[in-house]
């Protein structure tokens, strides 16, 4: 008794069905749901009941129903394989689901193309001569497709060798009664439930190669739709008329009635330090390309941001160099300044927060937050250094690393340097001023706290309903500062370099960093212009869009605590509806650390030779987006020379060198043809994409975008070979002319969409192509490729673009970049008293560590550098004792003079080198062996001399 | 889940004494096989290769569509399984399967069984105690097949110990 248990609409019944009519078998056809009793064993379904086994997969069920004639096993098991991991899989994740993964779609399209080549009108069976189970099994996954109209035109378009096919296994019988027996709807829903039901798991882009979607091109397995097509075709025949003009440059920028107003910020960089490249990527770099594009949109675009200054940071720093925080900050700001500058960010103000109009805002917001109620006082323990007259930040204490077994002398007040762990400055034993090493006392002293528990209501409905528009990290860090609930947190502190308090008894206080520096957007933008209030407290007809870029560590500061202040004051301050945090760019592999000299800073990119679009376009292209991305210098020249040069570099050089060579540096007279505009309509995807990409500021797809769109280009104008065309007869010479004017044209394209990425190069391409301004401009609205550049435009000069970097300098970069290594064979071997003394510092170390009781990872490192020490002791004792052997040696000598017994000793040594570099070497025992003798010889006579037995060479090996 | 496919395709033909031949993953993650100048594509072509030079017959037809059914749940599902979820969901419909079974074709070891054990070594080796306990059929069925030396041949061995107590309460000192 053979029975099928299955559901509806599962089309991998039929393949049961078919195979069993095939190959005689009587089966009962049972439908069931999947949590049906009768199915003990498994959920999968449709399953096979053949005396008391149960095949659940339908594949190996298909083939015991109707199996194979055995010449054909092998061919017959190479294409089920080839169906269950590849047809099967990528048709129900592309037609089953509503996700869209282009990747596993291309493999769907080319597992279809496999197929069309296979069979043919004389071809008429997959494997053999007649009919096997492959034919079923294939048909019957393809089925709900083909007769499915809209899918048929879209996957089996041209493929008219498996659509013979599938129509001709149709009308055969078996296929006939299969089908009256079990209904299958067509269209979608059969792939829905093969995938519920077989249960291919998620497939990750892993799961399938990406080398056959790279090596395919591209525009033959993405074919346009007609729609498509027609759209490209009237867009471009409309020419720029649609385009609006590029806004001219007005000073200041002002939000307007009516239009789209979009104010930037990039987080404040810290004053004390040179950034280095994930600094740049992470903020300001991000923010330049979302302003240029914007920008680009017509859109009202004020990018704002400046170096923050105040803080014990720059106090510390001040004190290292011996000169005022203000002089620490005039002249940081300016090598901050000169590196954003030669990275071309696009600022329309880099202010600082060292203003008076800093100091009047944060004075005024938090006097109106404090009338408001939304501050309290609370007394907080802190140190005071009597001499010196001043509370002691935490990081002008030193003294004994409170936490048990370190006995570190020199903790500063914030972490110990030795055991690495978090300290209270309070809790340090003997503690000291780092200034004037005096002690310091423990005083009460009264801050201000912001009372964020009460803003948490107002704050939780607010991000309920903005957050959407955030980066992902930046929501999932905010929701879980929330889901914490907020404490009060302090907002000032006992300094001297900062905005004072503005209250009395409080003069001799200042605002903590945190708390005073997102406000340093707002006083920034009161540098820029007396009308800042319209960027701020914007009126209700033109209101204000907020993007704020930054580094994940920021998010709490501009998700929280800025807007927790902003709402408290309740009156009308634009808030953030778009926070978009990058993660952490590594170095190598590594972090970047400036103390060790460990990757590039931004002023050692100037000094690279590289230009700075190239880096732009490589660190636009790792930005960390959704997870932490490292930068390669390797990867950096491969970039370079595969992306810039190879392929966009080329195309656009190609397209205007033919233009001048052949059209005298005009663009030429074009008759569009449907090859023509296919490759429009391709282009026309690609800059949908790109558009919604960096709108959404997913910078790194909006680069992909622009290389796709020149790939395009490039792969139209191998296939079209104008150089081919422009020496045949009349209609070639035309083609050749529409060929060159549309890459002129794609060309252009490129150019405006460069602009937000590469400035510089954009420019150069729109020189070269001596565009004018008038279409600089981009449309989201009418996304479509236009004739920007019409027949008869005279071009500029063409120039290649971008350089090679060869991998030879990438080396040398490498060496210079990877900071200052400690080799081990360059510390000077210490001598055994030494080496003993530190061994016994350190096993009392250990010892007193294991036993406080604490982690393994905490003592595990110690441990390591003991047994690290007792290796050094020991290889110190033997290199002296074998100074002393030497010595005994010469001494031990009656017979022959130490002279002599110098020159045998050397002899041999240098015998016995000869030996090992000969054996080493891989050179036969014929040629060594002799050599072996003579050692022995010299060995013999040198023990003869000395009187001690000579010790064969070999077994001295540990 | 990380299978090295081809690696396991070279145990199984260590285990069945035939020669492995040259086996690459070719386009669209696919093994190849090649040998004497014939070519396989395939995880369950290559297999039934194997098992034609190695001369293993199965006398019942249902037999060999077990293993069949077995390999191919192999490649399709077990070595694509990823992640923590899709990995426990497997191992539950295994451990439902095996409850009634000691192979899991017929009464004898199988190379659906071999497959089975290469591929899920990973897995189990890095099961806790507890979750070992959880899938209990699996861990017996790997347990027993891993005592086989030219089964688990240079694999090593994963620990089932049945003393849950120190895990439960560890020794204090």
């Amino acid at each position: 008794m053979v029975v099928i248990y299955s559901n509806i609409n599962n089309l991998s019944t039929l393949k049961l069905l078919i195979s069993s009519y095939f190959g005689k078998h009587d089966v009962t056809l049972e439908i069931v749901r999947c949590t049906d009793a009768k199915l003990l064993e498994t959920d999968r379904l449709p399953a096979l009941s053949v005396a008391d086994t149960l095949l659940f997969i339908p594949n190996t069920a298909a083939h015991y129903l109707f199996p194979p004639k055995s010449f054909d096993e092998k061919q017959v098991n190479e294409w089920l394989d080839w169906e269950s991991s590849l047809l099967s899989p990528s048709i129900a994740w592309t037609l089953g689901t509503s996700t869209k993964n282009v990747q596993i779609k291309n493999t769907l399209i080319t597992c279809l193309s496999t197929l069309d080549s296979t069979v043919s009108s004389t071809k008429k069976f997959i494997v053999g001569k007649e009919i096997s189970v492959v034919d079923i099994i294939i048909w019957s996954t393809l089925q709900p497709l083909y007769k499915n109209e809209n899918l048929m035109v879209e996957y089996l378009f041209k493929l008219n060798n498996l659509l013979g096919w599938l129509l001709q296994l149709e009308k055969l019988s078996q296929f006939q009664d299969a089908s009256k027996a079990y209904k299958i709807e067509p269209g979608n829903v059969p792939y829905q439930v093969l995938l519920s039901s077989s249960k291919y798991l998620n497939i990750s882009e892993t799961s399938f190669n990406v080398e056959v979607e790279k090596s395919s091109p591209q525009h033959v397995s993405e074919v346009p739709s007609e729609q498509e097509i027609a759209a490209a075709k009237k867009a471009w025949n409309e020419g720029g008329k649609k385009l609006p003009l590029p806004k001219k440059n007005i000073i200041p920028v002002l939000p307007i009635k009516g239009e789209k107003n979009i104010l930037i910020t990039s987080a404040l960089p810290y004053v004390n330090n040179v950034p280095h490249l994930g600094n740049i990527i992470g903020c300001v770099l991000s923010g330049d390309v979302f302003a240029r594009f914007c920008r680009l949109c017509n859109y009202n675009t004020l990018y704002i941001c400046g170096t923050d200054e105040y803080g014990t940071a720059t106090e510390t720093k001040a004190l290292e160099e011996g000169i005022t925080p203000q002089q620490i900050c005039d002249k940081y700001f300016q090598i901050h300044n000169s590196i954003y500058r030669w990275f071309n960010i696009g600022f329309d103000h880099f202010g600082r927060t060292t203003t008076p109009e800093q100091t009047k805002i944060t004075q005024k917001i938090f006097l109106e937050l404090n009338q408001n109620g939304f501050m309290h006082i609370e007394s907080v323990e802190q140190l005071l250094c009597e001499k010196c007259n001043r509370y002691l930040a935490d990081r002008f204490v030193e003294g004994g690393c409170p936490h048990p077994g370190c006995n570190y002398e020199d903790a500063r007040g914030d972490q110990c340097d030795s055991c690495g762990k978090l300290v209270n400055a309070s809790e340090l034993k003997n503690p000291r001023c780092k200034v004037c090493g005096t002690r310091p006392i423990m005083k009460q002293s009264e801050q201000f706290f912001l009372d964020l528990p009460k803003l948490e209501p107002l704050l939780y409905h607010w991000m309920e309903s903005t957050s959407n528009g955030w980066s992902n990290n930046a929501r999932v860090i905010a929701k879980s500062w929330m889901k914490e609930g907020l404490k009060p947190r302090c907002i000032t502190r006992d300094l001297k370099w900062g905005v004072p308090v503005p209250l009395d008894g409080y003069w001799d206080k200042v605002f903590y960093v945190w708390f005073d520096a997102p406000i340093g957007y707002i006083s920034i933008t009161e540098r820029y212009t007396k009308e800042w209030e319209k960027w701020w407290k914007p009126a209700a007809d033109a209101p204000v869009t907020l993007y704020q870029f930054m580094a994940k560590d920021n998010v709490p500061f501009h998700s929280v605590m800025f807007p927790a202040s902003l709402l408290g004051l309740n009156q009308g301050y634009v808030t953030v509806s778009h926070i978009m945090a990058t993660e952490y760019l590594n170095y190598e592999d590594g972090k970047f650390s400036k103390s060790r000299g460990v990757g590039v800073f931004g002023n050692d990119a100037q000094n690279t030779g590289i230009p700075s679009d190239v880096w732009r376009f490589y660190l636009l292209y790792v930005r960390p987006e959704s997870q932490d991305s490292s930068f390669s210098w390797n990867d950096l020249a491969t970039k370079n020379n595969s992306e810039l040069l190879n392929n966009l570099g080329n195309f656009v050089n190609r397209a205007q060198v033919f233009a001048e060579k052949f059209f005298g540096g005009v663009v030429p007279n074009m008759i569009l043809n449907e090859d023509d505009y296919i490759l429009l309509a391709l282009c026309n995807r690609e800059l949908r994409e790109y558009i919604k990409a960096v709108e959404k500021s997913k910078l790194r797809d909006g680069i992909r975008h622009i290389l796709s769109i020149s790939r395009h280009g490039n792969q139209y104008m191998q296939a079209s070979e104008p150089w081919v065309l422009v020496k045949g007869g009349d209609q070639e010479k035309e083609r050749a002319k529409t060929v060159v004017g549309v890459c002129c044209n794609i060309t252009c394209l490129l150019s405006v969409l460069l602009l937000p990425y590469m400035p510089d190069t954009s420019r150069t391409i729109r020189k070269q192509l001596n565009a004018s301004d008038a279409s600089c401009i981009l449309s989201p609205e009418n996304p479509e490729i236009t004739n920007l550049l019409a027949s008869g435009h005279k071009l500029g000069k063409p120039s290649p673009l971008f350089n090679k970097i060869e991998l030879s300098r990438v080396e040398e970069l490498k060496k210079q970049f990877a900071g200052k290594q400690v080799t081990k064979s360059d510390t000077p071997t210490k001598d055994v008293s030494a080496l003993e003394a530190a061994v016994t510092q350190q096993a009392e170390k250990v010892r007193v560590l294991k036993s406080s009781g604490v982690a393994k990872t905490v003592w595990q490192p110690e441990v390591d550098i003991l047994i690290d020490l007792k290796k050094q002791l020991e290889s110190a004792k033997k290199s002296s004792t074998n100074v002393l052997n030497d010595v005994g040696k010469t001494m031990n000598n009656g017979a022959t003079s130490a002279e002599e017994i110098a020159v045998i000793q050397e002899n041999v040594d240098k015998q016995a080198l000869h030996v090992r570099n000969l054996k080493s070497s891989g050179a036969p025992k014929s040629e060594w062996q002799p050599q072996v003798t003579i050692l022995l010889e010299l060995k013999a006579k040198l023990a003869f001399a000395t009187g001690v037995s000579a010790t064969p060479t070999g077994k001295n090996k540990k | 889940m990380n299978v090295n496919i081809i690696k396991c395709l070279m145990q199984v033909a260590s285990y069945l004494k035939v020669q492995p031949g040259k086996i690459q993953i070719g386009s669209n993650l696919i093994p190849v096989r090649t040998i004497n100048d014939s070519t396989t594509k395939g995880f369950v072509s290559i297999i039934f290769e194997m098992l034609k030079e190695a001369k293993c017959n199965f006398t019942n037809p249902l037999d060999i569509a077990e293993v069949r059914q077995w390999l191919e749940y192999c490649i399709v599902y077990t070595a694509r399984a990823d992640g923590s979820q899709n990995i426990e969901n497997m191992l539950k419909e295994l451990n439902n399967l095996l409850s009634t079974k000691t192979y899991l074709v017929s009464y004898k070891m199988t190379v659906a069984d071999i497959v089975l054990y290469y591929m899920l070594h990973n897995v189990m080796g890095n099961l806790s105690y507890l979750d070992k306990e959880k899938y209990l059929h699996v861990s017996r069925w790997f347990d027993n097949l891993q005592q086989n030396s030219l089964v688990r041949q240079k694999n090593t061995i994963v620990d089932f110990k049945t003393n849950y107590l120190i895990v439960a309460a560890p020794v204090k000192h």
